[in-house]
């Protein structure tokens, strides 16, 4: 079967298509978001999920979330004795979620539908895809996350006047504007921003506490490694306190000493002024690509964890003049999008009469010379071939001609972006035509570029009256051979991964650890009693007796720090 | 592909109701598997799109009679809807009214007199922008959006008598961000050309730059006698021609006598490449007062040629 993945920076969740509707799979600890952390242990064993992000404050250089902010690249972190890539950690996560599918059905899971940020490059695409592969998971379909919160959404209705969907995540913002129309679900135009989510408002958060946190500057003996984290741990608690209340206490505990600082929600509100301007480009540039006014919407539809702040709604209501709409769930309207579409791959009855088209969010084109008029040529000129937010699948053609005399051959860069010049866009791959020498402009290619509806591209060129014709499916620098693949997921798959039975007991136990060192005082002594009398309970291995400790154990913790959250 | 193609491609008779033309094109969607037939769906896709555009045209011309349907129920709210946009705006935007027109006025009435503003006309200018920026309006979109054009289009028309708003309004709209790319406005490329320049000329101004001993040679007083300072001509080119084409009012702050000695090289190469290469308007397109610069520069440049050639 085939299952819908929400790879989130900060959660993930999987989704499947089931009797007529999309349902959430409820992981090994019961919760239908898994955290996306990946954890080592002491003898090298794996945690992922919960136990991975309760292990972080302990173990900071064992642990790694947030990795989502640099797959496609060849960024590697090291986690004890062995090193991962983004693509990895990756896989890792979709390997839990997978298994999690499998326990919640009963049946094998083959394949999945995964999404990505709309504006997600061409690279960080093909790596969500090797991540895929080396879970074990044929990749049927990436697909857009704002689109596939609209198909959550719109498949609830037949005709729905545009609507745009504003997707704050925890590292990714997209936008797209979406229109439903006799059961097809139609993407007008997306627009987004790579390097925009809720964990560069934790940032913001961090640089307001920081210089009030400790006047002594005794904070700056601590190892960085462990600061980072002890901070961003407390400005995600702040942040979320700061959603219901004007104040947030902003405190770590490091080495048995408290150190503590009050953020007003208001110097939170200043302190974010420019990454709260950074959300109107996306949207302006979606409705001036779709043609659509702000009044001719009929909805801002609300998707994404970081959309929950207080001061993210304010902004949003502001910029559009009404209030959004909150009724989607945040956190899942994304993998219930991906099962919507997993169900449509699987030609589920129930969506007989719904279809989707998407748009390629980005333009894709090559690089050409022009004369200069003066005698030379300014080469690096970008020739757009396919121009953003057109309809996918598509092909299209353009002709380029030889610049001088005999020339052998024409050589294509091809390139995604939005500059005029080459230099700033990303180059996908390149591609050499040999041609007969002929006098300057007499002989001219022809240039096919075909984007399929997963996104992947295929440039064509030929040489009208000759035989010449080339063909490239771009593969970037990095790309692997099925071969290699194999081998990587071989290697992942020999890692020993934390028994999925066991998993709530280690994401409890993770949980005080990180308590014991986060309180102070007599609440230290507490979680230290509680976590001594659960260990003993483990020891016994009896499952009674271990569950019945386990909700002692969480219930002095709730107690203490309060629910914990996702 | 032509219009019969496309109505035959999406298997209805020629139409303007738009609903008519989604409910063929959403039927013929569902006949066909996409991922196995992605060229019939590029067919279909562009037949729709091709049809789309057409009737738009059609609905938004009144009294066209071309393949008029018979019960056009919805003609009127379709255009409604979408009206046609003009990138012009003739009004300004809502709010602050008054500071709209005054600076319109300020900077497009100077017929016959000095193209660029006075001090006080500068702060006046300015004056009038705070204003406008600092209405609340501008939270929403699509207020911000009315603002965006009318600015681009009045800054890039009125340059270089619009000068001294270049700055604030970049950084205001951040239109630094955009340069270079394939999308943006023309009005904004060419704004963004003379923010370039002008901030070139605010940094040559610094001793630390490659060009204030250009800068400073240019503002010395010369004397009948006086030689050409020891300075690196490409510079003083730079300045000089950045100067004319962005902001012909710092040419007052320069010695008249300097200028012309260096006026005798205009004919170099290199000073006609800087023209044409770094800020140097491009045809078409182009606000009126360039128009009337250019055969300037030709004259001087061929007088130039004629006195540095002479024996």
């Amino acid at each position: 079967m085939i299952i819908g993945i929400d790879l989130g920076t900060t959660n993930s969740a999987a989704a499947i298509w089931r009797d007529g509707g999309p349902v959430l799979v409820p992981n090994s600890i019961g919760d239908l978001l898994t955290p996306s952390a990946v954890s080592i242990g002491d003898k090298g064993e794996v945690f992922v999920g919960m136990a991975a992000r309760e292990r972080q404050p302990t173990h900071p250089r064992h642990t790694v979330t947030a990795f989502k902010r640099y797959i496609g690249t060849q960024q590697t972190v090291a986690l004890g004795k062995r090193s991962f890539d983004a693509e990895e950690l990756s896989a890792l996560v979709l390997k839990s979620l997978k298994a999690d599918a499998e326990a919640f059905t009963g049946e094998e899971v083959t394949g999945a539908v995964i999404t990505v940020p709309a504006y997600f490059n061409d690279r960080q695409r093909k790596a969500t895809r090797r991540a895929g592969q080396l879970a074990g998971l044929k990749v049927e379909r990436l697909i857009n996350e704002p689109t596939a919160a609209a198909l959550a959404f719109g498949i609830q209705t037949r005709e729905q006047e545009p609507f745009l969907v504003f997707d704050l995540g925890g590292g990714t913002f997209d936008v797209s504007i979406v229109e439903v129309f006799e059961g097809v679900v139609e993407v007008r135009a997306s627009a987004g921003d790579n390097r925009l989510g809720g964990e560069d408002f934790n940032a913001r958060l961090i640089d307001i506490a920081r210089p009030k946190l400790d006047p002594g500057k005794e904070l700056e003996k601590v190892d960085p490694v462990v600061l980072v984290e002890l901070l961003r741990a407390a400005a995600e608690r702040a942040r979320r306190k700061l959603s219901e209340a004007d104040e947030a206490d902003f405190t770590i505990v490091w080495d048995g000493r408290e150190y503590s600082t009050t953020v007003s929600s208001l110097a939170f509100e200043d302190g974010c002024a420019q990454l709260l301007q950074r959300l109107r480009d996306p949207v302006l540039r979606s409705l001036r690509d779709s043609n659509i006014r702000v009044e001719a919407l009929s909805e801002i539809v609300l998707v994404g964890g970081a959309t929950r702040m207080p001061i993210v709604r304010r902004a949003i209501t502001r910029m559009f003049g009404r209030f959004p709409n909150a009724t989607v769930h945040p956190d899942h309207a994304v993998a219930l999008g991906a099962a919507v579409q997993a169900g449509l791959l699987a030609r589920d009855s129930a969506l007989e009469e719904v279809r989707l088209t998407d748009v390629c969010p980005f333009t894709l084109g090559v690089d050409m010379a022009e004369p200069d008029g003066r005698g030379g040529y300014r080469s690096g000129i970008f020739s757009p071939i396919i121009d953003r937010n057109t309809a996918i699948p598509t092909s299209r053609v353009n002709y380029y001609t030889t610049l001088s005399d005999n020339q052998r051959e024409l050589r294509f860069g091809i390139y995604q972006g939005e500059a005029r010049e080459v230099a700033g866009n990303v180059k996908l791959g390149e591609l050499k035509v040999p041609i007969p020498p002929k006098p300057a402009g007499h002989v001219s290619a022809e240039c096919r570029f075909s984007y399929d509806s997963s996104g992947l591209l295929e440039v064509d060129v030929t040489i009208p009256g000759t035989e010449i014709t080339r063909n490239l499916v771009i593969v970037d620098e990095s790309d692997f051979t099925a071969a290699q693949i194999e081998e990587r997921r071989a290697a992942l798959a020999k890692l020993k991964l934390h028994p999925r039975d066991e998993a709530e007991n280690a994401a409890v136990l993770a949980r005080a650890a990180r308590c014991y060192e986060g309180f102070t005082g007599m609440q230290r002594d507490m979680i230290g009693q509680a976590i001594g009398a659960f260990e003993g309970a483990l020891s016994t291995q009896d499952p009674r007796v271990i569950r019945e400790a386990r909700v002692a154990l969480v219930a002095t913790l709730d107690q203490i720090e309060g629910e914990r959250f996702l | 592909m032509n219009g019969a193609d496309a109505w035959h491609e999406l298997g209805i008779e020629p139409t303007n109701d738009p609903r008519a033309i989604r409910a063929a094109y959403s039927a013929k969607l569902k006949a066909i598997d996409v991922d196995r037939e992605p060229e019939a769906f590029i067919a279909l896709r562009e037949a729709f799109e091709f049809v789309q555009s057409f009737v738009k045209s059609i609905n938004s011309t009144p009294g066209s009679t071309r393949e008029a349907a018979p019960d056009p129920p919805e003609e009127p709210s379709r255009e409604a809807e979408e009206p046609f946009r003009s990138d012009w705006p003739a009004q300004p935007p809502i709010g602050t009214q008054a500071h709209y027109h005054a600076l319109e006025a300020l900077l497009t009435d100077w017929a016959g007199q000095d193209p660029c503003l006075s001090d006080g006309e500068k702060s006046e200018a300015l004056a009038h922008w705070t204003a406008i920026a600092a209405d609340p309006h501008l939270q929403q979109i699509s207020a911000l959006d009315e603002l965006e054009r009318w600015a681009a289009w009045l800054i890039s028309a009125t340059l270089p008598r619009s000068n001294a708003l270049v700055m604030p309004v970049v950084s205001f709209f951040r239109w630094e961000r955009a340069m270079g790319s394939i999308s943006s406005d023309p009005g904004v490329e060419y704004i963004l050309r003379h923010y370039k320049a002008l901030q070139f000329l605010d940094q040559a101004r610094l001793p630390t730059h490659s060009h204030h001993p250009a800068w400073v040679e240019l503002r010395s007083k010369a004397y009948p006698k006086s030689n050409r300072g020891r300075v690196d001509p490409h510079t003083v080119y730079n300045i000089l021609t950045t100067v004319r084409f962005c902001c012909p009012e710092v040419e007052r702050q320069f010695d008249p006598l300097r200028v012309e000695m260096w006026k005798n090289n205009t004919a170099d190469p290199a000073y006609l490449r800087t023209v044409q290469h770094d800020y140097g308007p491009e045809p078409g397109g182009l606000p009126r007062w360039v128009s009337w610069l250019i055969p300037a520069w030709f004259l001087l440049a061929i007088i130039a040629a004629s006195f540095g050639h002479r024996p």
